[in-house]
């Protein structure tokens, strides 16, 4: 039973979802919605629990006095007062303003920046034309890069239309591609999940 | 050879600090290279421009955080225009964070004189993404009953004639995500909606503008600046576009030198176990 | 029907039909898929490791499991369980760093039943999944810390990502990390590709589960989904011809 409870439920709430969405059924909308809640009640739940865990991580590495345990303090004082600037004095108080603005704003700015960074280091080690394809690869990155900066104008009229085309037609085509057999893949999953064919997430995995 | 061999092993932090000073020197000494406008941003600008004093549009914002540096510029300069047209903004959010993010942008026209429920207002966010947002592209008040800020949405004068969006004169999305959503869910409704992405995510959009789906794209901080031109406020995107010229040329500068330094190497014996070709 | 829904239905009856024909015909013999390079280098990476005596660092992505990309992240779960029996098997330290509440049960799950498998379930640690942070960039930077932090060996990055992915090709690099990465997401996978060394493309990611466990059930439904792509591909063909002549026939078909 422990085993084929979650498959039956899977299994019974996917066909709900799908007759919902193709179907014009009385009361499958509704139970859809209502489907739809309990989702987001357990997410919240779920929520609960992953932040439990990790509090007690920290916790754990604090008490052992793991190395880095300063960190793990700093994490649980900043969990600590955000949580209850937002619960306890609402998302418009001047606390969770400061926090959202000043903290959370500007560190999540920082890491997007540092992806410039990465990008930067990861072409300059890994743009070599070792071979003929790496070559068509290292070609069209540059002049996609020269066509998409405003400098393209300055250098030669035809770079922004030539990165245009490459970008609309030759990448459009094998982004399409990849697309539709990954969408494809996706509904075999789906499907697969939703019949009980693929049940590893669910600790069924393969003996 | 030697010196020539080495351009492929320059360490990481020189590339970094070499990257920085590139980036931030023109910010600081502006060299005025000319921007040129794209057709994404011109069909964009030609669906706003047409917008009288007095039309309502809808703000959809859509974008973490961490998005903001890429697509916050789009939504500056296009509520800018907006507002200085008297056009009215009724801004929705598609996620948590969009709350926060549309306050921030809406707290200096308050400041200057704008009216909270007349010239624009600030819905909220309900949970549940894309199914929140086929609710609320078709019943804005059913799906918000209350404003961010306690009012009843049926009592906002901005609402006044507005069940959802049809009602309005255009819808502008901003997201760091996919524009599919707003295709779905907001395209058939028979209105222009224009979105506002992230530079990463503009490929994949760009076939639904050619379809009709969509009637604009603004692209991340390039499409920010050419709209600030069109609407003749240059502004920080502006003034960030050299920057992101010079960041591409020296980019391309060293793939060149790791590409000799390679040419090199490979002329003077086997290559090495790392080097081998993906 | 819901209106405009009709050709999603008949597409999604198609798809299941082929599926299930696929999976009888691999009962009366197995079908073969061609080798996924990101796969068989697994093996290469968890023995690296064992051999260093440094941790394996997995994540299966920013995605939730209610949302569009909840199929990449189950197939990024089949891997992880793959990457945990070996772990449990060699004794290898694995660290598993998940996004989204929703996922963490799963993953524990996953990975704990990995090591119960392999006959090591006292060896299987608490702290084995970390939850990190719904927040995209918290996320990774509690990936890059673990990632810059452990030195790690070997790095399986698989799911679906957005801009960290980037960040966490060139950390496994700094460390000199095999990196071998999936994803479904176009946007990510010219990122990967370039900086990682192992890279699954879209289906092959998706594709994972079956190749790992050699189920005749699950290889019979990914032969199935061939023919359902060879299906597209002829109908695009057609669909082409048809709209460059200027039939609307196509198009109205499929917006029924």
């Amino acid at each position: 039973m422990k085993r084929e409870l979650p498959l039956v439920i899977t299994a019974l709430v996917g066909l709900v979802m799908i007759v919902e969405y193709f179907f014009e059924i009385p009361g499958a909308s509704t139970a859809a919605k209502e489907m739809q809640d309990w989702a987001i009640i357990v997410a919240a739940f779920a929520l609960a629990v992953a932040a439990i865990n990790l509090a007690l991580t920290h916790a754990r590495n604090i008490s052992q006095k793991r190395p880095g345990w300063i960190h793990s303090v700093l994490l649980i004082v900043s969990l600590i007062i955000t949580t209850i600037s937002g619960i306890f004095l609402g998302m418009d108080s001047g606390a969770f303003s400061f926090i959202f603005n000043n903290i959370i704003t500007p560190c999540g700015a920082a890491f997007y920046a540092m992806a410039c960074f990465h990008l930067f280091s990861a072409a300059y080690r890994a743009f070599r034309a070792q071979t003929p394809q790496a070559a068509a690869l290292l070609i069209t990155g540059v002049l996609v890069m020269l066509g998409r900066a405003p400098i393209a104008d300055v250098i030669s009229p035809h770079l922004p239309s030539i990165a245009n085309w490459l970008m609309q037609v030759p990448n459009l085509a094998g982004m399409r591609a990849v697309t539709i057999s990954a969408a494809v893949g996706m509904i075999g999953v789906s499907l697969r999940i939703l019949v009980g064919i693929d049940r590893t997430h669910l600790g069924i995995g393969q003996e | 050879m030697d010196v020539l061999s080495k351009l492929g092993d320059i360490d990481n932090r020189i590339l970094y600090i070499i990257l920085i000073l590139v980036l931030l020197i023109p910010m600081v000494r502006p060299i005025g290279i000319p921007i040129s406008i794209g057709p994404w941003t011109r069909t964009s600008f030609a669906v706003l421009s047409s917008l009288k004093s007095g039309d309502k549009v809808i703000f959809d914002f859509g974008y973490n955080v961490d998005g903001a540096p890429d697509v916050e510029p789009i939504a500056q300069a296009v509520m800018a225009d907006l507002f200085k047209r008297d056009i009215k903004i009724i801004c929705v959010c598609y996620n948590a964070q969009g709350v926060m993010i549309a306050e921030k942008l809406l707290r200096p026209y308050e400041e200057q004189g704008k009216v909270y429920g007349v010239d624009f207002c600030n819905l909220g966010y309900v949970a549940g993404e894309e199914t929140a947002l086929a609710a609320y592209a078709r019943d804005l008040k059913k799906t918000f009953p209350l404003d961010v800020r306690g009012n009843h949405t049926a009592t906002l004068p901005i609402l006044e004639g507005v069940t959802g969006a049809p009602d309005v004169e255009a819808w502008v999305f901003f997201t760091d995500g996919g524009a599919e959503p707003w295709v779905r869910q907001v395209g058939p409704l028979n209105v222009p909606v224009i979105g506002g992405l992230i530079t990463v995510s503009a490929p994949n959009a760009e076939p639904f503008v050619q379809s009709g789906q969509l009637a604009g794209l603004l692209i991340g901080l390039r499409g920010a600046a050419e709209y600030e031109i069109l609407t003749n406020n240059p502004g920080a995107a502006v003034a960030a576009m050299d920057a992101q010229s010079l960041g591409h040329l020296l980019l391309i500068l060293f793939i060149v030198f790791g590409n000799i330094a390679f040419f090199v190497k490979r002329s003077k014996g086997p290559i090495g176990s790392k080097e081998v070709s993906k | 029907m819901v209106s405009g829904r009709v050709s999603g239905f008949m597409a999604l009856l198609i798809i299941f039909g082929t599926m299930m024909l696929g999976i009888e015909r691999a009962k009366k013999q197995l079908p073969t898929i061609r080798k996924i390079a990101g796969l068989e280098a697994i093996d290469e990476a968890v023995g690296r490791a064992t051999e260093m005596g440094k941790p394996i660092f997995c994540t299966p992505g920013w995605s939730d499991i209610t949302t569009s990309t909840a199929a990449p992240t189950f197939a990024a779960l089949d891997i992880i369980h793959h990457v945990a029996r070996l772990a449990a098997r060699f004794d290898t330290k694995l660290v598993v760093a998940i996004a989204y509440p929703n996922v963490f049960p799963l993953a524990e799950q996953v990975v704990r039943q990995a090591f119960v498998l392999e006959g090591k379930a006292d060896v299987y640690e608490p702290g084995t999944v970390v939850f990190t942070s719904p927040e995209q960039y918290a996320y990774a930077a509690a990936c890059l810390g673990i990632i810059q932090r452990e030195k790690v060996t070997a790095t399986v990055l698989v799911g679906h990502f957005a801009s960290e992915a980037i960040n966490f090709a060139e950390a496994s690099a700094a460390v000199g990390a095999i990196s071998i990465a999936g994803t479904e997401s176009t946007t990510q996978l010219p990122f990967f590709t370039a900086a990682c060394d192992y890279t699954m493309i879209g289906e092959e990611l998706l594709a994972a589960g079956a190749y790992i466990s050699q189920d005749p059930v699950r290889l019979g439904s990914i032969n199935g989904q061939d023919y359902v792509k060879l299906f597209s591909f002829i109908w695009i063909l057609i669909g082409s011809l048809l709209t460059t002549i200027g039939s609307v026939w196509m198009k109205d078909i499929l917006t029924r």
